[in-house]
């Protein structure tokens, strides 16, 4: 009987992020492309939904931009997204991935109704039931706080030589005077 | 001029396969965007779709090349294959096949970029269908427009054209029609599959992106499937011949008496299977080899533990063989049936076994390690009866198995990236007490760039006997090597670096050859090389961290010309 491998912890809240992100972006688009159809083609309700869809979408992918910090080791974070990250963690309730699980679900119902918004809210629910999970794992949203300069604690190892190393430069022969 | 040879030789393949690729998926969109955009039998279709059927079809013919290209660079056997064929070939044109897995992300992005387009479009056509039931007509203001396409709507039986039959909410269509409901199955897993690949997650858990990947099965099984009901449609060559479309869209009323008979409908044939059966079939095989291979028994002769969390394994199967510089797959039952994980052979051909040395880094190779019972304390060994299986697949092919046809090669490996060099190195010098066969190869150099001490150990050793037997056939100039340690030491390593400056062995690596602190000067290295090897091809091989590998090939594009040609060959998986 195979023995059960150590389970590794995997931050689950990690993937819903970029799930839930690219589903925002989806969703923009199909908003956009709703306002497009409701105004040339006058198609049922494209036109409320579109507008709903590019507003919501928008702000959700402002909410999942900025990466959460991971639970173990460093954290890659986003192109410019500390701008984002102040922001989002001033707001209340965006720790909790319970919260957020619901709020993008509730939001996302209304754009169920028409096709060009239909796949980008699918995405987001999918991410939505992703955070669930996370949430269920125990995981939590915090800001990536940026690392102060220099890592290394002082002491034992010195910084990046201020000057040359310990060994003669190849050109010269000169002998070290000790 | 230097510049231009030294382009030409380490990009030049590349940028043509890039432009063949993308000159393919210009020319299928734009021919098949005419073609529905512009063919008659598509004529009636456009009246209800307008300009959102061309531009639903033109995307799906390049998805239809990506979906196909997509596959191949990942059937790795394959490619070995093909790379041992074309050994013949120009060194440049294998070197494109080094970078299979970033012209798999390419077809990836590109599959995104179309299917995005595809269901935009597509969002249009569902509600063009379905709109055609909401249009008032027997008020006054009814266009001829929405007469024709209620009459090409009201067409039924098999000679239909609008597969929507009666007024249904558009998402509701989108599940009636088959190629809706696979769509949206298809784009839901191709979904799932992007947003786990990201680098992010392959890193820090690869397990989530690696067995999400696998929904490509969902996703190549609906996609043949996607276009089985026929739902686009064209009118027949038959119905074209007794029914004048340019008189007739003008007079819907007239319908269906002569001189307007009902046109005619059939759905176009399905095309996606044709272009992704050969690469599914070629996968499966790759998939089957590599069942078999799992198979195929492998003896674990002995584990070694090295300082800095490195495990050796010596293991031996029977009918494989490598050659420099190639790599494997292990998978190990014990600890996963799903995960098959690469290393770099660490053996060289010569030698009866065949060796990785694995740095425990993660979940899996941590496991590894304990199921090895080589995460003890003491040297204690574990009785083979104890010994997981494991299973190999391989080996695969990689770019060094090049570096024998150079003259000169500069060998660059950091940090743990130096482990295919630990194969190359021990073959050189395999190949070099064979006094028969003579070797291209006359000059390695050979550059290790370390983070720390530490890891200079098992290494070390390897390179300390190397040094040895090379004194003792004469052929110390054979292999210069340099180490380079880049991350600093602290006062008392300074001290004792500088007491014993004068020694004839370096007191870190027990080595003749001095150790050197900081970062190699590349400009300087290129140089020397250049001007000590006029005119020869030298073969610059490097495995390690991605800006370093930035930096050599940009050295080997500065400092090639005057008859000297830096070749740049990648190590990746």
């Amino acid at each position: 009987m195979p023995s059960q491998p150590v389970k590794r912890s995997i931050q689950w809240g990690i993937w819903g992020n970029e799930t839930a992100l690219l589903g925002a972006y989806v969703l923009t688009i199909g908003g956009v492309i709703g306002i497009v159809g409701g105004v040339t083609q006058n198609f049922l309700f494209w036109l409320p939904i579109g507008i709903y869809g590019l507003i919501f979408g928008i702000l959700m992918s402002f909410l999942e931009y900025p990466r959460g910090k991971k639970s173990k080791g460093n954290t890659v974070t986003r192109w410019h997204q500390s701008c984002f990250s102040s922001m989002v963690s001033k707001l209340p309730v965006v720790s909790n991935y319970y919260y957020r699980a619901f709020i993008y679900f509730v939001v996302c119902l209304p754009t169920l109704i028409i096709v060009p918004t239909f796949l980008g809210s699918a995405c987001v629910m999918i991410g939505c039931g992703i955070y669930f999970g996370a949430a269920a794992h125990g995981e939590s949203w915090s800001p990536v706080v940026p690392r102060s300069q220099p890592q290394r604690t002082g002491g034992n190892v010195s910084e990046p030589p201020a000057q040359p190393p310990p060994r003669l430069p190849q050109h010269t022969g000169a002998r070290y005077a000790t | 001029m230097s510049r231009l040879s030294g382009l030409l030789a380490n990009e030049l393949p590349k940028y043509l396969v890039l432009l063949i690729w993308l000159g393919l998926n210009v020319f299928l969109f734009v021919y098949y965007y005419f073609f529905y955009d512009t063919r008659p039998e598509f004529f009636y279709t456009r009246v209800l779709l307008g300009p959102a059927l061309a531009l639903a079809r033109a995307p799906a013919a390049c998805l239809n090349l990506n979906c196909m290209l997509v596959l191949l660079p990942i059937c790795r056997n394959l490619l070995s294959r093909f790379r041992r064929a074309c050994m013949c070939c120009p060194r440049r044109v294998r070197v494109v096949l080094d970078k299979n897995i970033k012209f798999h992300r390419l077809c990836a992005y590109m599959i995104v970029l179309m299917t995005l387009i595809h269901y935009y479009a597509h969002c249009f056509n569902v509600d063009f269908f379905t709109s055609v039931y909401r249009v008032p007509l027997n008020s006054r203001n009814t266009t001829t427009i929405s007469k024709l396409r209620w009459r090409l709507t009201q067409i039924g039986g098999n000679n239909y054209l609008n597969p929507i039959r009666s007024d249904v909410w558009s998402v509701g269509a989108v599940f009636l029609l088959t190629g809706g409901w696979t769509g949206v199955i298809i784009t839901l897993s191709l979904f799932f599959m992007v947003t786990s690949s990201v680098e992010l997650i392959r890193r820090s858990y690869f397990e989530v992106f690696w067995y999400t990947h696998h929904l490509f099965v969902v996703f190549y099984g609906f996609l043949v499937v996607h276009g089985i009901s026929r739902q686009v449609r064209g009118q027949t060559p038959a119905s074209l011949q007794n029914h004048n479309v340019t008189f007739c869209s003008q007079h819907p009323d007239l319908w269906p008496n002569p001189p307007c008979p009902l046109p005619v409908f059939q759905g176009s044939e399905p095309m996606t299977w044709k272009w992704v059966i050969a690469p599914m079939v070629l996968y499966v095989i790759e998939r089957i080899i590599r069942f078999v291979r799992f198979t195929q028994h492998v003896d674990i002769l002995k584990v070694i533990k090295h300082p800095s969390r490195v495990v050796e394994i010596q293991m031996r199967k029977s009918g494989f063989f490598a050659e420099v510089g190639q790599y494997v797959f292990i998978m190990c039952p014990k600890l996963s049936n799903l995960e098959w994980h690469p290393f770099t052979l660490t053996s060289a051909p010569e030698e009866n076994y065949c060796s990785v040395h694995i740095r425990i880094v993660g979940g899996w190779t941590s496991d590894l390690s304990k199921a090895l019972g080589a995460d003890g304390e003491g040297p204690e060994v574990l009785p083979s009866w104890k010994m997981p299986r494991i299973a190999v697949d391989g080996p695969f092919g990689t770019a060094s198995e090049d570096v024998f046809t150079y003259p000169v090669a500069i060998c660059v490996g950091s940090g743990i990236g130096v482990t295919p060099f630990a194969s190359l190195l021990k073959s050189v010098w395999y190949k070099n007490l064979n006094p028969e066969k003579e070797l291209a190869l006359k000059k390695v150099y050979f550059f290790w760039i370390c983070p720390e001490v530490h890891a200079f150990e098992w290494f070390g050793d390897m390179l300390a006997h190397l040094e040895q037997q090379l004194i003792e056939t004469g052929q110390q100039n054979l292999i210069e090597y340099n180490i380079y340690l880049t991350r600093g030491w602290d006062a008392k390593q300074a001290k004792t670096i500088m007491v014993h400056e004068e020694d004839e062995r370096d007191v870190i690596t027990g080595l003749e050859q001095k150790t050197n602190y900081g970062r190699p000067n590349w400009d300087d290295i290129f140089m020397k090389v250049a001007q000590t090897h006029p005119s020869t091809h030298v073969g610059v091989f490097f495995c390690g961290v991605a800006a370093l590998s930035h930096e050599l090939h940009r050295m080997s594009n500065k400092h090639s010309g005057n008859g000297v040609v830096f070749h740049y060959n990648k190590e990746n998986f």
